[in-house]
C-alpha cells in the first residue's frame, strides 16, 4: 500500500498532533469447536465406531461376523480398527476392514451372553468404541439329523464323506475328529463331544447333561494316559496339553463320574492347512444297557493299545477301528436311527466280529481289513438279528486273507453283499439264504468258494478288482429256489469267464434258481445287480 | 456496555502491534462507568492528523483507523470519588488465542470421494482443491466447503469457529479470509502460494491463535491481523519471491527525540540449516552458507518446513541467514500517532548520516529497514502524541 503522499507531508510538519475518538461497538460471540456448521452437518470430534452383528444369538461353535465398516471420522481418519470378541479373542487390522470380519476361532465356545467391542483409532490417535451383545445359546445336539456316516455330518466342507461306493472305496480324508461315547451307566449322560483345532492343538469341547465329568487324554505323542482333571463342570474347552499334535489322540471322559461308566473320545489327525473347525464327531448314548462299560474308538492315524470292545454298541456309532493284535469286537451293534452307516475296520491282524448286529433301518456296515494275510484273523461279518436291508461291503481283503461276509439269517434278506474290491483272493461263504447256517470248507486263496444264493436271495456280484482273473473261479455255487443272478464281473475283460457256469461246472441250481451271469466290463463302477 | 462513542470516558494509552504477536493490542482506561464496556465488546479507533496538517491547510476530513478489536478480560479498580476501567482490546488473534482447537488429521486423498472435511479432494472439478496449510487454516476459521462430487452439489459451511462471516451461514461473524493465501505453491509460476501438504496433523490446542502461527511458520508464512482486523495469512514479506518495497521515506525530519540504534554484531549467526518435508513425504535440507561463516557461533536450524521446491528452500535459508545476521535494530520515533500508519512487516527506508556533532558514524542512503513492533501512545485526544518503531535491517534480504 503506497504511502500517503498528503499525509506524509502533514508528517513532516513540526507540530503533530491527532484527533482521536473511540468508539465501542456491539459484542461478539467467539464460538469455537469441531467444525461449527451453518445450517447443515454436526460432526464428531472423534471417529464414530459403528458395530453391526451378523446376529445377535448365535449356537455354539458357529461361525459369526461382525461388519463395521460404517465407522467414520468426520475430523480425521481412521487408521486401525479392532475387534474384542469378549471371550478373549481379538481381532485387528488396517483400516479400511474387507467385508466381513468373522470370529478368529469359528464361533463362540460356550453360551452365554458375550460383549463385542469395536475400537477405530484415527490417525491422530483418537478412537471410539462400539458395542453390541450377542448371545450365544446351547443349540440341540445334532445327532438326530446326521445323515449317513457321522463323519463330518455337520456342514463344514465336503471332505467329511466317507464313499463306500468309490473304487476302491475311498477312506477319504479324516481331517474330522471321530468320537466315540462309551456306554454310561445312565441315559443321556454324554451329551456332546466336539472337537475343534486352534492352531496346532487339538481341544475337545466335552460336556455331560449329568453335569459334571473328568477327563483325561493320551496321543501318540504323549502314549500314556495323563492325570484325570479335576471335576470340571460343563461346558469346557479343553487344550490337549499345548502340545502340537500330529496325531491323534484318545480322550477319556469319566461321566458323571459314575464308575465304571468310562467314555472314550478319539480325535483325527491333524492335518496341515486344516481350518480351524476340523469337524467334529457326536454320538449319543442313550438309555442302553448298564452292562456297557466303555468303548473304545480310535480314528484314523493313531494306534491305540489293545482293545476290548466289550458289550453292546449303542446303534449310529461311525467308524470304529480296531488295532494291533487284539481281539476287537463289538459284541452287537444296535442301530437307532435310519440311514446310518457302519464303519467296521480292524488294522492289523485283528479278528473282529461282531457279534450280533441287530439291524435298526436301512443301513450298511463296511468292514474293512487292510492287513490280512493271516487265516486265523479274519474279518468277520455276520449277522444273527435282523439285518433287513442291510449291505456290507468287505473292503480290501488283502493278501488273501480269509475274509468272508456273509449273512445267513434264516429268512432273512439283506440287500446286498459285495467282496473285497482289491485282492480279494477269497472270499469264503457269502450267502444269504435260507439255509441259515455257514459253510465252513476251507478252499484255496485263488478261488471264490462257495456262492450261494438263497432261495430269497437278490443277485450276486462277484468281481476281480485287480485282475488276477481268480476271482471269477467259482468253485461252487448255489443257487435256491428263487434266488438271484450270480454275476461274474471282469472289468478288464481278461479274465476267462465262466460262461452260464463256473470253473467246475459244479453249479447247485435249484428249481427256479438262476443262472451264473456273466458280465464283461458292464461298468467301471460296482454294479450289484444286472 | 454503551455501544457509541466512548471517547469522552476513555483515556487511551497505548496502541501497538508486534510481529511475534500478530496482531495489534489497545490498552485504555474508562473513567467512571464500569459498565461503558464489556468483554468480547468490539471497540473502534479513529484518528485524524490534525495539527501540523490543519494548521496549514485545513483539516480535510479524512479519518484513520487506528484500532478495530475486542475488549479482552479487563478490570477496574474505584474509590468514593471515582472508578476507572483497565481495558485491553486486541484484535481478534486475542479471541483466537483463547479458542480450543480440536485435534485435526487432514489428508489430501487424490480422489474424488471424500470421507469427511478434513480431506481434501484434489482431483475432481476444474480447479482441483488440492490441499495447502492455507487451505487448512481456511478450513480452521471456516469457510463453505464442496464436500460431494461434483463439487456444488452438497456444499457446506465447515469451520471451527464462528468468526469468519458469511451472510447466510454465519451472519454474526466478524472477520474475513480474503486475505488467506490458499493457491497451492508452484515453481515456477506462484512462488508465494501456499505449500501443498498430503497429510497434516494439527495437534490439539488451547490456542487456536498459536495454531494457526505454527502452520505459518512451517512454510514462512506469517498470520497476522492488521488494524483492521483483517486477518492475513501470506508469505511473510522478507522470504516472498520479491520483497515489497520501502513504503515510506524516513528522515531525520520523521524523527522525533532519540533513535536508539543496537548493534547486533555479537549476535551473529554462521549457518542456518532448514529441513523440509514435501507432499510427498519426502525430506529436503538446505544449509546457507554451505560452510559456516565463522569458527565459532550459533548454527540456527530448523524442522517440520514444509516445502516442495530445493530452490525456494535454498532462499529461503539465504534470506533466514540475512536477517539472523542483520546488524541493526533501530528504535524510530515518529512524531504523533504517525506509527498507526503503519503495519508490522512494512519496509521503509532510512536516510540518515552521522555529523560530527553527534559522532553518530552511519550512512544510511534509503537503508531499508523492516517494521517489527509499533508502539503508538496518543497522550490524550487532541493532542499530540509519539510512535516508537523498531526497525530491522534488511541485510540483503531484499535484492
Amino acid at each position: 500500500m503506497p504511502f500517503d503522499d498528503v499525509l506524509y507531508n502533514a508528517l513532516l510538519q513540526n507540530r503533530q498532533g491527532a484527533k482521536v475518538e473511540l468508539y465501542g461497538g456491539r459484542r461478539v460471540y467467539p464460538q469455537c469447536g469441531c467444525c461449527v456448521s451453518g445450517n447443515t452437518v454436526g460432526v464428531y470430534k472423534d471417529p464414530v465406531a459403528i458395530l453391526e452383528l451378523s446376529t445377535t444369538e448365535v449356537c455354539e461353535f458357529t461361525p459369526v461376523s461382525v461388519r463395521f465398516e460404517k465407522s467414520f471420522s468426520a475430523t480425521s481418519t481412521i487408521q486401525t480398527w479392532e475387534v474384542d470378541w469378549g471371550d478373549g479373542y481379538t481381532t485387528n487390522g488396517a483400516w479400511p476392514p474387507v467385508g466381513s470380519i468373522w470370529h478368529p476361532a469359528g464361533g463362540y465356545d460356550f453360551a452365554g451372553v458375550y460383549t463385542i467391542t469395536l475400537k477405530v483409532t484415527d490417525l491422530l490417535g483418537a478412537f471410539d468404541y462400539d458395542a453390541q451383545d450377542i448371545n450365544v445359546i446351547v443349540c440341540p445336539p445334532l445327532y438326530p439329523t446326521l445323515p449317513g456316516i457321522i463323519v463330518g455330518a455337520y456342514d463344514y466342507g465336503p471332505a467329511y464323506t466317507l464313499d463306500l461306493y468309490a473304487t476302491p472305496p475311498v477312506w477319504v480324508d479324516m481331517k474330522t475328529a471321530q468320537l466315540v461315547v462309551a456306554g454310561a451307566k445312565r441315559p443321556h449322560c454324554l451329551r456332546y463331544v466336539r472337537d475343534r483345532m486352534h492352531g496346532n492343538q487339538w481341544q475337545v469341547f466335552m460336556g455331560t447333561e449329568c453335569g459334571i465329568y473328568r477327563y483325561r487324554y493320551f496321543s501318540a505323542a504323549n502314549p500314556t494316559w495323563g492325570n484325570w482333571s479335576q471335576v470340571v463342570d460343563v461346558p469346557t474347552m479343553v487344550t490337549m496339553g499345548g502340545v502340537a499334535f500330529t496325531t491323534s489322540a484318545v480322550w477319556e471322559i469319566d461321566d458323571c463320574l459314575d464308575a465304571p461308566g468310562h467314555m472314550y473320545a478319539c480325535f483325527g489327525a491333524n492335518i496341515p492347512g486344516i481350518p480351524d473347525w476340523n469337524g467334529f464327531g457326536i454320538m449319543y448314548t442313550s438309555d442302553y444297557f448298564d452292562t456297557v462299560d466303555r468303548i473304545l474308538y480310535v480314528a484314523q492315524g493313531f494306534w491305540g493299545p489293545g482293545t476290548f470292545l466289550g458289550g453292546q454298541w449303542r446303534c449310529g456309532l461311525s467308524y470304529v477301528q480296531g488295532t494291533s493284535g487284539s481281539t476287537a469286537y463289538i459284541s452287537s451293534l444296535y442301530d437307532g436311527i435310519a440311514g446310518t452307516k457302519y464303519v467296521w475296520k480292524t488294522t492289523d491282524h485283528g479278528a473282529s466280529w461282531p457279534v450280533s448286529m441287530t439291524n435298526c433301518g436301512h443301513n450298511e456296515v463296511l468292514v474293512h481289513t487292510p492287513y490280512i494275510d493271516d487265516s486265523n484273523k479274519d474279518t468277520y461279518v455276520y449277522t444273527t438279528a435282523n439285518l433287513v436291508g442291510v449291505s456290507i461291503v468287505n473292503h480290501y481283503s488283502a493278501n488273501g486273507g480269509a475274509g468272508w461276509a456273509g449273512m445267513g439269517q434264516w429268512n432273512k434278506r439283506p440287500m446286498r453283499l459285495a467282496m473285497s474290491p482289491n485282492r480279494g483272493d477269497l472270499l469264503h461263504y457269502i450267502g444269504w439264504s435260507n439255509w441259515g447256517e455257514w459253510r465252513t470248507s476251507t478252499m484255496t486263496h485263488t478261488n471264490l468258494n462257495d456262492l450261494g444264493v438263497g432261495s430269497q436271495g437278490r443277485d450276486v456280484l462277484v468281481t476281480d478288482r485287480d485282475d488276477d482273473e481268480e476271482v471269477l473261479e467259482a468253485v461252487l455255487v448255489g443257487i435256491g429256489a428263487g434266488g438271484g443272478w450270480i454275476h461274474l464281473w471282469d472289468p478288464t475283460q481278461t479274465a476267462t469267464l465262466p460262461a452260464g457256469g463256473n470253473k467246475n461246472g459244479n453249479i447247485n441250481t435249484l428249481t427256479g434258481g438262476k443262472h451264473i451271469y456273466s458280465v464283461a466290463r458292464v461298468n467301471y463302477g460296482f454294479p450289484v445287480r444286472s | 456496555m454503551i455501544v457509541g462513542e466512548l471517547s469522552t470516558l476513555s483515556n487511551i494509552i497505548s496502541i501497538g502491534a508486534d510481529d511475534s504477536r500478530g496482531g495489534w493490542e489497545m490498552h485504555f482506561h474508562v473513567m467512571n462507568d464500569t459498565d461503558a464496556i464489556d468483554v468480547n465488546q468490539r471497540v473502534y479507533m479513529r484518528w485524524s492528523p490534525l495539527m501540523g496538517y490543519d494548521y496549514l491547510y485545513g483539516w480535510d476530513g479524512r479519518w484513520w483507523t487506528g484500532f478495530d478489536g475486542y475488549v479482552m478480560p479487563f478490570r477496574f479498580s474505584f474509590d468514593v470519588a471515582g472508578s476507572q476501567v483497565t481495558a485491553v482490546a486486541q484484535t481478534t488473534d486475542g479471541l483466537l488465542r483463547r479458542a480450543w482447537c480440536q485435534g485435526i488429521g487432514f489428508q489430501d486423498t487424490g480422489a474424488d470421494a471424500r470421507d469427511h472435511y478434513h480431506q481434501f479432494d484434489s482431483v475432481t472439478g476444474a480447479i482441483p482443491e488440492r490441499m495447502t496449510l492455507g487451505r487448512i487454516v481456511r478450513h480452521l476459521l471456516g469457510y463453505y466447503d464442496q464436500l460431494g462430487v461434483p463439487p456444488g452439489t452438497n456444499p457446506d459451511w465447515v469451520a471451527h469457529t464462528n468468526y469468519v462471516y458469511h451472510p447466510v451461514q454465519n451472519p454474526h461473524g466478524w472477520i474475513t479470509l480474503q486475505y488467506v493465501t490458499t493457491a497451492p505453491f508452484a515453481d515456477p509460476g506462484n512462488l508465494d502460494g501456499s505449500m501443498r501438504v498430503d497429510r497434516y496433523i494439527v495437534r490439539e490446542s488451547q490456542n487456536l491463535w498459536e495454531t494457526l502461527r505454527s502452520i505459518a511458520n512451517n512454510e514462512f508464512f506469517v498470520a497476522y491481523f492488521d488494524k483492521h482486523d483483517n486477518f492475513h495469512y501470506c508469505r511473510h514479506p522478507m522470504f516472498a519471491a520479491s520483497p515489497p518495497g520501502a513504503r515510506c521515506a524516513f528522515t531525520r525530519r520523521l524523527s522525533v527525540g532519540k533513535p536508539v540504534v543496537s548493534n547486533r554484531a555479537q549476535d551473529r549467526i554462521r549457518q542456518v540449516l532448514l529441513h523440509a518435508v514435501t507432499d510427498g513425504g519426502n525430506t529436503m535440507h538446505s544449509e546457507y552458507p554451505s560452510s559456516p561463516t565463522w569458527v565459532y557461533g550459533n548454527i540456527h536450524e530448523q524442522s517440520y518446513i514444509r516445502c516442495n521446491s530445493q530452490d525456494t528452500l535454498d532462499h529461503w535459508a539465504e534470506v533466514y541467514y540475512n536477517y539472523l545476521n542483520r546488524p541493526y535494530t533501530v528504535q524510530w520515533n515518529l512524531p504523533g500517532l504517525a506509527g498507526l500508519l503503519f503495519e508490522i512487516n512494512d519496509a521503509v527506508a532510512v536516510t540518515y548520516s552521522g555529523t560530527d556533532q553527534n559522532g553518530v558514524h552511519v550512512e544510511w542512503f534509503n537503508e531499508k529497514f523492516w517494521i517489527s513492533n509499533i508502539m503508538v501512545y496518543p497522550r490524550g485526544s487532541s493532542t499530540t502524541g509519539i510512535s516508537v518503531l523498531t526497525l530491522e535491517s534488511d541485510n540483503g534480504i531484499s535484492p
